[in-house]
């Protein structure tokens, strides 16, 4: 695949405060990029320098191998932005913002009617054409967000956190909209400071803190960059602290919590939960269920930055 | 396309089409109620009583061809014989002993005006009661205005050609007329006729100045770091100025139609007189609200807070400027000619007001071009600065 996109020692200040700190990422041709970071991590603000929204103090920003600037009208027209706010206008129904939005870019009116009723197809707004924004949900209101931002079926688009204050139908809905998007062949830049989502349909992720990369991979590189890779808890009564200290002991095994029930064992890569079932059943303890929880990339960015992803 | 989106976003905005719309013909509706009664009809002004002291030592002809002028306007058959299209005196003439007799016969409402003449400085310095009605106002203040703008003229026409002196005397006899005859009036009394005009015009400009809004809906609409629907904008490959222009001129449209009905309206509706200067007129709404809207496009642009934050402060910014131009007390601009001048000749709405009064009742329009080149200008400096910042295209923060 071929790089689409190039951020090169970014820096933004903002006074005292610096959001980006000489951050540099590539984005392939057709890849969904998963931008993670919590609240305030720079992700936003990344996103807004390669838009050439933002002036940043150090750094090169190239789209497909051009020096993207606010004048670069060539490359703005390849791009699709959805923001993070719902940015449509009250005023206009949802058709007529779609196709505002839309003739920012294709000034051919029959060209635009039809990318239009294909943006609401795509977003299922069929049946609320004639209404006015205020009139949707939550959710419809995010899918007309959307639509406007992908009318024009721009070759990059950049989700700046699409889903947030959704219900989880809606959420579900804008995902494989995006994972349509992508099969359909466009590069996308999704943040989201949710992890769950960013595993789901991101094809590699790139994780930010204090706006400096902490680490890029797909889901399995990143999980294999910690210690920790498995949680067992075993459903046990009885267990002796002399057993327990046993199963302490044994390689790969970071820690062990015993209540007098449950039994929770952090593990790292290996077969440990045999290895525990064995040594457990051989003292003849009566085993009653079993859980094996995989690292999430929260366990990812706790082990990489020593806090928690999850803030909301 | 932009521009007949604008347009429809526009004229769906229903607090905008509200408050430019709606309301100022709500109170016109709420003035014709009040003052128009059973007394509607062409009523004149009684002759303002009015007295001169000199405050200079010696003789002067400044201070004599003044008071010969005051004299002239006192003759019924003077006046009569004019153009001034009036058949008694324009003020009645007191015999008062000092400066200070006169104010004091001011605040016992036992004269209206009196003229300090200093015929050394050539000064002529105004002075009114409390609570002088605006015809007053307008008499004094133009009696004095014409007075000074044409006595270069006439000492100039008094050197080089001395018989041509009767003609320029008879120019400014014509300059100093106050009101034109066809003005309408109402109620029984002066001091019901021209309030009830000035709240009409008043409201006008008021509803002009309410598109303050559409300046700020105008910047929010395409400035990247004020609003999403901006961000938008800007990422889009469509040039900048021709968004801004759009948008702008969409708005624009509108606003200038909303007042074109609102003067239709007030002049067709509640027959408050127009005169007959159409070109000015039309002149008068295009600049009013090519102010309004370039004082909103500043305000949008370097105000805080989010857009309805903008919007409010906006407005409540318009409706002092209104409230200080007399919309809900008349005599408030007298009161501020008389302890703070400077508030008339700063606040836009009092500027606007008096423009369209003297377009409509001044024989002369050199006060009407004078505000209107006032406006003009403030104009042009919210437009230039603003289009320097809006042409930005990359900010510091979003």
């Amino acid at each position: 695949m071929s790089e689409i996109i190039k951020v090169d020692g970014l820096v933004k200040r903002y006074k005292e405060l610096i959001a980006v700190d000489n951050f540099s990422m590539k984005v392939n041709e057709g890849e969904i990029l998963g931008l993670l970071g919590p609240n305030g991590s720079g992700k936003s603000t990344t996103i807004n320098c390669i838009l050439s929204l933002l002036e940043f103090d150090k750094g090169t920003i190239t789209i497909q191998g051009k020096e993207m600037t606010p004048k670069s009208y060539d490359i703005k027209s390849q791009i699709g932005v959805v923001p993070q706010e719902v940015s449509v206008f009250e005023e206009l129904t949802v058709y007529e913002n779609i196709d505002f939005f839309c003739g920012l870019y294709i000034t051919d009116k029959e060209e635009r009617k039809k990318r239009v009723q294909e943006a609401i197809d795509f977003v299922e707004l069929n049946d609320f054409k004639k209404f006015r924004p205020k009139k949707l949900s939550g959710g419809l209101k995010r899918r007309l967000n959307i639509a406007c931002g992908i009318a024009h079926k721009p070759k990059i688009i950049f989700f700046d956190e699409p889903t947030v204050a959704v219900d989880p139908q809606s959420r579900n809905k804008i995902l494989e909209g995006i994972e349509q998007l992508r099969k359909e062949g466009a590069t996308i830049i999704y943040t989201s400071h949710y992890m769950e989502e960013v595993e789901q349909i991101a094809d590699r992720i790139i994780i930010i803190d204090k706006g400096q990369l902490i680490a890029e991979g797909t889901v399995d590189e990143l999980k294999s960059m910690i210690k920790k890779s498995e949680i067992i808890r075993i459903e046990a009564k009885g267990i002796s602290d002399e057993d327990v200290e046993k199963i302490r002991k044994l390689d790969n095994v970071f820690g062990v919590e015993y209540d007098g029930k449950i039994l929770k064992i952090e593990a790292g890569n290996g077969n440990n939960v045999v290895k525990v079932i064995t040594l457990l059943q051989e003292k003849g303890y009566r085993i009653k269920n079993v859980y094996s929880e995989q690292p999430t990339l929260n366990d990812v960015f706790l082990e990489l930055t020593g806090k928690e992803l999850r803030d909301d | 396309m932009m521009f007949t989106y604008y347009l429809r976003k526009t004229l769906r905005d229903k607090a905008y089409i509200f408050w430019s719309l709606a309301f100022p013909i709500l109170l016109m509706t709420c003035f014709s109620v009040t003052f128009m009664g059973p007394a509607k009809g062409e009523v004149d002004f009684n002759p303002v009583e009015t007295t001169m002291i000199r405050t200079d030592s010696g003789d002067s002809a400044f201070a004599e061809e003044f008071e010969s002028v005051l004299l002239n306007l006192a003759d019924a058959e003077a006046v009569k014989n004019s153009n001034m299209g009036y058949d008694h005196a324009v003020i009645k003439l007191l015999e008062v002993g000092s400066q200070e007799e006169a104010e004091k016969k001011i605040l016992d409402k036992d004269l209206q005006v009196l003229f300090l003449v200093n015929g050394e400085k050539e000064t002529i310095d105004v002075k009114v009661g409390d609570g002088t009605n605006m015809t007053t106002l307008m008499v004094a203040r133009s009696i004095s205005e014409s007075f000074r703008r044409n006595y270069t003229i006439m000492k100039d026409a008094a050197i080089s050609a001395p018989d041509r002196i009767g003609a320029v005397m008879e120019s400014l006899s014509e300059s100093i007329s106050v009101m034109k005859p066809k003005s309408t009036y109402l109620g029984d009394n002066e001091n019901s006729a021209n309030v009830y005009l000035w709240y009409f015009y008043s409201t006008i400009v008021m509803g002009m100045f309410f598109n303050v809004t559409a300046g700020i809906h105008t910047v929010f609409d395409i400035q990247g770091d004020l609003s999403g629907y901006g961000m938008r904008t800007s990422v889009s490959p469509m040039k900048k100025w021709k968004i801004l222009l759009s948008a702008f001129l969409a708005r624009y449209v509108v606003a200038c139609a909303i007042t074109f009905f609102s003067v239709t309206v007030m002049n067709r509706f509640f027959d408050v007189p127009l005169g007959d200067r159409l070109p000015q007129i039309i002149l008068f709404v295009l600049i009013g609200n090519l102010f309004a809207m370039s004082l909103g496009s500043f305000f949008g642009l370097f105000a805080k807070g989010d857009e309805n934050q903008r919007d409010n402060k906006a407005t409540a910014l318009i409706m002092i400027s209104v409230f200080l131009s007399g919309e809900m007390i008349v005599n408030l601009p007298g009161l501020l000619e008389k302890y703070c001048p400077i508030v008339n000749r700063i606040n836009p709405a009092t500027i606007m007001n008096f423009a369209f009064f003297r377009l409509v009742h001044y024989p002369t329009l050199h006060s009407f071009w004078m505000n209107m080149i006032k406006i003009s200008l403030a104009t042009v400096v919210f437009l230039t600065i603003s289009i320097l910042k809006l042409r930005r295209e990359k900010y510091a923060a979003l």
